[in-house]
């Protein structure tokens, strides 16, 4: 009896009381000259599996570590690691706090070590994790864009140089969760979307995640980009300033006080002659955007308290009379705060208001009408991390959101109508991550409540994440991945003009099911050499709602859009291979696309079957690179013109004849989307030499873009058969100083 | 330099050799018909014209209607074919061309509520090209309180019209028009003034009538032959605004009758008529502009309208 009671005590008790003996280090990883928390960091405890990699905020939490001495390392890519001796201790947690030194980076050790970011990449099927370094790793074009830098990764593509704007797998435009520390933006996009509205000098990291992605982003129905800002410097004020053939910017930070830090960041532009020769049109487009932001450190909680306000301006107005002037603004407040509540509970919580409103002012055009769209949207998110015992993470969140969208228009029937409607997005998820054996499993289920209350929806609301990654051999993983998705905002446009500049958000109606995706992710990652990285992934994508145009409306009584479906599958290769002189980087999508509505498939112009970037860094000296980028990309559909005749509209036919009417040219169009556009490539160089004058360092850098002048089609005006090609061959220059 | 520098060179700028790109698909030539039989009067007419392949890409190079000459144009009503001679019509609108219309013109003919034609249309040029209609039946039209003009009933009580439609009928239209006389000196001219079915009033001066559409049958079809009723209500208002607009421009004014037209329009007219016309839809969102035909090998339209009409004596 008395070995029974010894046998339980030890199978149930004495594990306990080590747990309890057990305690957790914690603390933050920040840059030492800066002060500035490094996300993404791998924290171990050295010579055991144990370890942890710090989240966005800089935080990181190693569970239930038994008494003892230990030395626990940091390190980060672009800086040095540091490694730490501590006695642990029964009793109260242990705070290591690490100030890592930076150190001069080669593209080769992001592209090919990629351990810093392992913590997301390991388990996800679908994730990218990009930091300034990857940013400026990509020959820009007149100047450095976070949006035309992601469009290198596999799945991603973009209708046209001229444009960030991306589809991701097959899914449109408008299917792209943009996150700036939190908070939704609704029009990322400077100039006709020619670059993205956030400086690439204010983001300190960016999460990409093409499909199957967690169950904290809500609301989109393909991808995330997360973008979280820098902070500013806490031990010296300090400034960048940078100027090229478009714009000038003026970057400062610094501490304000003990703990408490400033950023403002202001760009503008300067030459409008630039457009011209990137369109080979006379573009009067002015633009500007800023932000600021203040943070402070929370104390024992480890965590931060911030907030920043971000905005930014469009104009193009023309001088004649029968041109239309558009605008565009774009603002956002946030309030953001993160830091452990309870010993192993941490909380990032953000409340925000953002705008969006573009006009079109038709003045005396007769070929547009005018029109304004408007998103104004306050809301709050918050995620908690909960750390156990056995290194498992639990997730919990949920989202709040009260848009209001607003349409205004003079529509086909030539009445002005305004489409307006408030509601509420309101969301709320769990996910588990774990790690049995060479399984690792993130387990997440996200409900949308706003459908289930607002639009009385069912089981569809449910919306499951799934991702698993199994380690087969040496450093070899194969993982799946599956992930419902909903929409209920999206954009209107003509979807039979070339380009689109005037995207208006509207909520979907109610008499139409939301926007739903189920996404299936396979893929097997590895490296063939030590040197050669590969990842390896085929997906498929089912629309089972989607909104589309109804082709078949006649009257009033019809509704203007109706569901349909859509499908998208295919193939995406990544090698990276790296040297210390030369890096490449090779990403290939292979895929299909095609939208099925009223009875008509048809592949949306978004379709592209063969995408290819191939990215080259030559480092031939110290502080100097020569980088290459060739993009080759088959050709989007299109819809050709078959010929002209001159329509009646009959108008009067009930209140007089019609026999004498002349009517209008109405273009007879072929197919839909039946023909393709001429194949794309292009090659774009650059060569960047980084200076330092103490105390000033800085980079000068000569970039070609198109350097052998290849004439991509980007769109054709059918009633004047102009043929707008995609930028030309195109010398620039940076200079960037910073102190 | 060496031969593989020369070579990579040549390689470079020969990847900038452009494609060559058109937006134009393969062009053919075809036959545009426009023709709308009606019980309404007793000529009918076809317009007959081609489309184009402009020069280079705008359409409004082509300076010049085209009209299609020389044409069999026939319609076919059972045994019975009608066959249209070519003829000049004014062109009532002159920005884009000036020369008269080439039209084709049936007189004496009057179509026939109830009865199915064919049209065809042969051009030893051109090809040809065919269509078919169904007229709807005849239909009836009534004012369901016409007592309000008699006195009776509450003075705010708006204007029903019911119209009696037939099963093939899709869309439909009921106008109202008021015959009223003005004294001009010492004679009394007459003259008629369509009511409208509501009327906006901003401020003081400022007004705004509406007038009915042409809308879509909300009763069911129901059996062939059969006729549905469906209502149009004309506000009491928009009336007293016509009135006090009419007697502000003729002092001396009396009514002489009202005049109520019911419309019925076939489908393919119907669907036409609205796809031209923004889908008669105020609060739409659309911007394209979708086409629809059923000419058969062509475009354009083959439809038909039926005319009917109940007369209320004022006097």
């Amino acid at each position: 009896m008395l070995h029974c009671v010894r046998v339980v005590f030890f199978i149930l008790i004495l594990p306990i009381v080590l747990v309890a003996q057990a305690v957790d280090i914690r603390g933050v990883v920040a840059d030492s000259a800066t002060g500035e928390r490094i996300p993404f960091a791998n924290i171990m405890v050295v010579g055991t599996t144990r370890g942890g990699s710090s989240n966005l905020q800089g935080f990181y939490l190693i569970p239930s570590v038994y008494p003892g001495r230990y030395q626990i390392s940091a390190s980060s890519i672009g800086y040095e690691t540091r490694t730490k001796t501590v006695s642990v201790q029964a009793g109260q947690p242990l705070v290591v706090n690490f100030q890592l030194p930076s150190k001069p980076v080669e593209f080769s050790e992001v592209i090919i070590t990629d351990k810093a970011k392992r913590e997301l990449t390991e388990i996800h099927t679908s994730v990218h994790v990009l930091d300034q370094r990857d940013i400026r790793a990509v020959p820009m074009a007149v100047q450095e864009d976070v949006f035309r830098s992601i469009r290198i990764l596999p799945g991603i593509i973009s209708t046209s140089d001229v444009n960030s704007q991306f589809y991701v797998r097959g899914g449109a435009g408008d299917q792209n969760l943009i996150l700036l520390d939190g908070m939704r933006i609704y029009n990322p996009y400077h100039a006709f979307g020619i670059f993205s509205i956030f400086d690439s000098d204010i983001i300190k990291a960016t999460e990409v995640y093409t499909g199957a992605f967690p169950p904290e982003f809500s609301g989109r129905l393909s991808s995330v980009v997360n973008m979280t800002t820098r902070t500013g410097r806490s031990n010296a004020v300090s400034g960048r300033a940078n100027i090229n053939f478009l714009s000038t910017k003026l970057q400062l930070d610094g501490p304000a006080m003990e703990g408490v830090t400033w950023l403002m960041s202001a760009r503008k532009s300067l030459f409008s002659q630039t457009f011209k020769n990137f369109l080979n049109k006379d573009l009067p487009l002015s633009f500007y955007d800023g932000f600021v932001k203040v943070t402070g450190e929370a104390g024992e909680s480890h965590g931060t308290i911030s907030g920043q306000a971000f905005f930014s301006g469009d104009n193009l107005r023309s001088a004649s009379p029968n041109e239309p002037d558009y605008s565009w603004r774009t603002g956002a407040v946030g309030f953001v705060a993160s830091g452990l509540i309870q010993d192993r509970v941490y909380v990032h919580a953000v409340g925000f208001e953002n705008s969006f409103k573009a006009t079109r002012d038709a003045k005396q055009s007769k070929e547009v009408t005018p029109a304004s769209t408007r998103v104004v949207e306050t809301g709050v998110r918050a995620n908690a991390t909960f750390y156990t015992d056995s290194r498992d993470l639990y997730f919990f969140g949920f989202e709040f959101s009260f848009p209001t969208v607003e349409y205004s228009l003079v529509n086909n029937y030539g009445v002005p109508r305004t489409l307006s409607s408030s509601f509420v997005e309101s969301y709320t998820w769990a996910r588990y991550q774990t790690s049995q054996g060479r399984l690792l499993a993130d387990i997440g289920l996200n409900l949308d409540m706003g459908s289930l209350f607002a639009r009385g929806g069912g089981f569809e609301v449910v919306q499951p994440r799934v991702n698993l990654s199994y380690s087969l051999w040496d450093n070899w993983k194969g993982k799946v991945s599956y992930g419902r998705f909903i929409q209920n905002m999206i954009t209107v446009n003509n979807e039979d003009d070339v380009i689109t500049i005037f995207d208006a958000w509207i909520r979907i109606p109610d008499e139409l099911e939301s926007e739903q995706a189920d996404h299936y992710v396979i893929g097997l990652e590895g490296n063939l050499l030590r040197t050669l990285s590969t990842s390896f992934q085929a997906y498929y994508k089912d629309y089972n709602s989607l909104v589309i145009y109804n082709r078949d409306k006649v009257d009033a009584l019809d509704p203007d859009y109706i569901n349909g479906t859509g499908e998208a599958y295919g193939f995406e290769a990544l090698i990276r291979f790296g040297t210390p002189l030369v890096d490449i980087y090779t990403a290939y999508t292979l895929g299909w696309t095609s939208i099925t509505a009223g009875g008509l498939t048809y592949y949306p112009r978004y379709d592209r079957r063969h995408n290819l970037n191939l990215l080259t860094i030559f480092h031939p000296l110290e502080g100097f690179d020569v980088t290459f980028r060739w993009e080759v990309g088959s050709g989007f559909p299109f819809t050709q013109t078959i010929g002209y005749y001159d329509r009646l509209s009959l108008t009067n036919i009930f209140r007089g004849p019609y026999v004498g009417e002349t009517g209008k040219p109405y273009s007879i169009l072929g197919g839909k989307n039946a023909a393709r556009l001429p194949t794309y490539h292009r090659l774009d160089a650059s060569a960047t030499y980084r200076f330092s004058l103490d105390p000033i360092v800085g980079s000068f850098g000569v970039h070609i873009v198109n350097v052998y002048n290849h004439r991509n089609v980007f769109y054709f005006d059918r009633k004047t058969g102009q043929q707008i090609n995609m930028l030309p061959f195109f010398p620039t220059a940076t200079l960037s100083i910073e102190y | 330099m060496k031969p593989y520098a020369y070579l990579a060179l040549c390689l470079v700028y020969s990847a900038g050799c452009d494609d060559p790109f058109t937006p134009k698909g393969p062009y053919q030539e075809r036959l545009v018909v426009y023709s709308i039989l009606t019980n309404a009067a007793d000529t009918q007419y076809v317009r007959l014209f081609r489309t184009y392949d402009p020069p280079r890409y705008d359409p409004y190079e082509v300076l010049f209607d085209q009209p299609v000459r020389g044409a069999d144009v026939s319609v076919t009503e059972g045994g019975n074919v009608i066959r249209y001679q070519e003829g000049l019509t004014k062109r009532t609108e002159t920005g884009r061309y000036r020369d008269d219309i080439v039209a084709y013109r049936a007189f004496p003919f009057r179509a026939q509520p109830g009865k199915s034609y064919a049209l065809s249309v042969v051009s030893q040029q051109f090809g040809s090209v065919s269509s078919s209609v169904s007229v709807p039946g005849s239909g009836w039209v009534e004012l369901v309180n016409s007592y309000i003009f008699f006195g009776q009933g509450s003075d705010k009580e708006d204007f029903v019209a019911r119209g009696y439609i037939r099963a093939d009928t899709r869309g439909f239209l009921i106008r109202f028009y008021l015959d009223y006389e003005f004294a001009e000196g010492s004679t009394w001219v007459q003259r008629r003034e369509e009511m409208a079915s509501r009327v906006s009033i901003y401020g003081d001066n400022l007004k705004s009538y509406e007038y009915p559409k042409l809308v879509r049958r909300t009763s069911p079809a129901g059996s062939p032959g059969s006729l549905a009723y469906e209502r149009t209500v004309f506000s009491r208002e928009a009336y007293k605004e016509k009135l006090n607009d009419l007697g502000a421009k003729h002092p001396h004014l009396r009514l002489v009758g009202a005049l109520l037209i019911l419309t019925q329009v076939e489908p393919s007219l119907y669907t036409y008529y609205n796809l031209a016309n923004g889908f008669q839809d105020e609060y739409s969102i659309r911007q394209d502009l979708p086409d629809w035909s059923n000419i058969k090998g062509g475009y354009g339209v083959f439809g038909a309208m039926v005319e009917d009409s109940a007369y209320i004596s004022l006097r």
